[in-house]
């Protein structure tokens, strides 16, 4: 029985490179043993050798496998681990599961992705997948905040996207000091009186589960329904593959159905949004 | 009934000769009688050896059956990946006896989660493969059963390999499967031909056993449509005066022949330098859903409490078409704030109006 067949072993990698986005991420390159094909939005178990687990949806394109990014924010057992790793280190990959984003839905469409601290991430990747092909989409709008210019993610590349043709870029910070001549408060402000043609938008959302549930409330506001948003839910994951039992939301499970998930689907059952 | 299948009378004597045959190819677990702290009897599988012979019941076996498909903790992976990621490329043959029909359906449930999509469970796999199971009707139900409200029966139907009917002396023996025709013939000597009236007797015990079991739960006249009703009531008070005794102990989810919930966690391996182990969690647990940074998603445990139920009951149907209990009534037996799951859907139901 080979490694292959069991969905619990991981393939072996190794950090390339280790970059630091901000005091508290990290991006992590990683090259593979075997190269690992996925979709945007799809994710993989990374594994710290002998410390466990944590799911992450890579950063860079995935048409770009034999290099995987993973940007990664410092705070909990393994995501500390993986900030302590260097150059050289090893780490398991398991994955690619879940579906992925549904770049199918967002052809023809105005896009909104509005992304959260260290929610840019899985979107990025999504983020390059759209640039590749951006005359398939009517617009991409996307809508960063954060909560202190210093916690922004990816700025080397912002001046860079927002120069694409049919590409809307706006960044906003919760707070930050004079210094900052950008926008201030969360990411929600920046949704007020956007320039898209509602109807024909669909929205992609990555953050932290609070900015999902007050982002939500601001798209339904503002006329998005709920079939119209795509939502990236935090659980906690062990398996991946729907067996392990505890990342459902409803009968739904976000390593098998998800991690994005139409708000339609899941918003009648409960603690869509616990905290 | 299928009356294509092979069927047989075996007597007490020669039930022992063919479990010393089928000893020859692996492990034989059968259940034995213990006093429990009652001073009831309880019937735990221990693995048959001198002296151990089976002891028909009429009544479930203490350990649900999941434990012979997958055991409270087992290494899973090795990494570094080495050379051969298993040693044990097959597992060994197991055969189970004594099997009651509400742990035989739960291989149902099992099978859905564990077999049916492109990241089988090969260690499930094994187990599932490699193990015979001969399963007996049962005789004598306990308050805590009920089967039949689950819309079971007290005597198993399909997918055993060999079923055991208890008749004066002996068994009447069913085969089940090719496997099960296989052996029959293989050792026709210790059979003899059914008669016609070890057919009614059977028949007789069957619908006897049904009928005690319907008369245990006759204050039970659950919703027949039990999902809708967790649909409706999910938000409802009730589940507070329910959760009031539970003491998140995980014995309802544990013993559960259905529930399969686990974590993976990795330590220092031995044959290779790192090892990940599969250990059951229940989602009763304050930790189960906890994520890096202190959320979860079902913080309170009402919530912890609830989700058994909308998970058994509403969330299976809706995923595989089926409910994920059986009725075997071990979360009823091993709870000690007495909560019974007929009693909490009884009370659900008092207070929702049109649900049947």
């Amino acid at each position: 029985m080979s490694n292959s067949q069991n969905p619990y072993a991981p393939l072996n990698g190794i950090v390339e490179q280790v970059i630091v986005e901000t005091p508290t991420i990290k991006t992590l390159m990683v090259r593979p043993d075997t190269q690992i094909p996925f979709r945007a939005g799809q994710f993989m178990q990374l594994t710290v050798p002998g410390v466990g687990e944590a799911p992450f949806t890579p950063s860079s394109s995935p048409n770009r496998v034999e290099l995987l990014d993973f940007t990664i924010l410092d705070t909990g057992t393994v995501t500390h681990k993986l900030h302590n790793l260097n150059k050289g280190d090893r780490v398991g990959l398991r994955g690619p599961f879940g579906k992925g984003y549904p770049v199918d839905k967002l052809k023809g469409k105005e896009v909104l992705v509005v992304g959260g601290g260290v929610g840019l991430a899985p979107l990025r990747s999504l983020l390059y997948v759209l640039f590749d092909e951006i005359a398939q989409f009517k617009r991409v709008s996307i809508k960063y905040g954060a909560r202190s210019p210093q916690d922004l993610v990816y700025k080397n590349s912002f001046e860079k996207w927002s120069s694409i043709d049919n590409v809307d870029f706006t960044v906003t910070v919760d707070g930050a000091g004079p210094e900052w001549k950008g926008n201030t408060g969360v990411v929600t402000t920046i949704l007020d009186n956007i320039d898209i043609k509602i109807s024909d938008s669909i929205a992609v959302v990555c953050g932290p589960e609070i900015m999902l549930k007050f982002v939500t409330l601001k798209l339904i506001d503002i006329g998005y329904k709920a079939e119209q948003i795509y939502l990236s839910m935090n659980r906690r994951m062990s398996c991946g593959t729907g067996k392990c039992g505890r990342c459902n939301i409803g009968p739904y499970y976000l390593c098998k159905d998800g991690p994005d998930m139409n708000y339609a689907l899941i918003k009648d059952y409960p603690n869509v949004f616990g905290m | 009934m299928n009356s294509d299948r092979k069927i047989a009378f075996l007597s007490d004597d020669n039930f022992e000769k063919l479990l010393d045959v089928l000893g020859r190819k692996g492990d034989v677990y059968i259940p034995q009688a213990f006093e429990n702290r009652t001073g009831g009897l309880d019937y735990p599988y221990e693995r048959r050896s001198e002296g151990k012979t089976f002891v028909y019941a009429g009544y479930r076996p203490s350990q649900p059956l999941k434990t012979f498909m997958f055991s409270g903790r087992m290494k899973v992976a090795e990494y570094p990946a080495p050379e051969s990621a298993r040693s044990e490329s097959s597992e060994k043959f197991q055969v189970i006896a004594g099997v009651a029909a509400c742990d035989l359906i739960s291989l149902k449930s099992l099978d859905a989660v564990f077999l049916q999509d492109e990241f089988t469970d090969i260690f499930y796999k094994d187990k599932r493969d490699n193990t015979v199971l001969i399963t007996a009707d049962c005789s004598e139900p306990r308050e805590t059963c009920f089967c039949t409200l689950a819309g079971n029966a007290p005597y198993p139907k399909n997918g055993f390999d060999l079923n055991l009917s208890r008749i004066a002396s002996g068994f009447i023996i069913e085969a089940g499967s090719g496997r099960a025709e296989e052996i029959m013939n293989q050792n026709a000597q210790l059979f003899s031909p059914v008669k016609m009236e070890q057919l009614s007797a059977r028949d007789n015990n069957r619908a006897e056993t049904t009928r005690k079991v319907e008369e245990i739960n006759k204050d039970y006249g659950l919703s027949k449509n039990r999902h809708k009703l967790l649909e409706i009531q999910r938000e409802c008070d009730e589940w507070y005066s329910h959760v009031r005794t539970c003491i998140e102990c995980g014995a309802c989810l544990f013993s559960c022949p259905t529930c399969h919930c686990f974590l993976l966690y990795d330590q220092e391996g031995d044959s290779a330098e790192f090892q990940r182990v599969k250990e059951w969690d229940a989602c009763v647990y304050a930790g189960y859903s906890k994520m890096a940074g202190g959320g979860s998603p079902r913080f309170g445990l009402m919530e912890r409490f609830r989700h058994r139920y909308l998970h058994k009951f509403e969330y299976y149907p809706k995923n595989f078409g089926f409910e994920a209990c059986t009725g075997c009534g071990r979360c009823v037996e091993g709870c000690m704030g007495n909560i019974d799951m007929r009693k909490v859907f009884k009370a659900l139901d008092q207070i929702t109006v049109g649900v049947r």
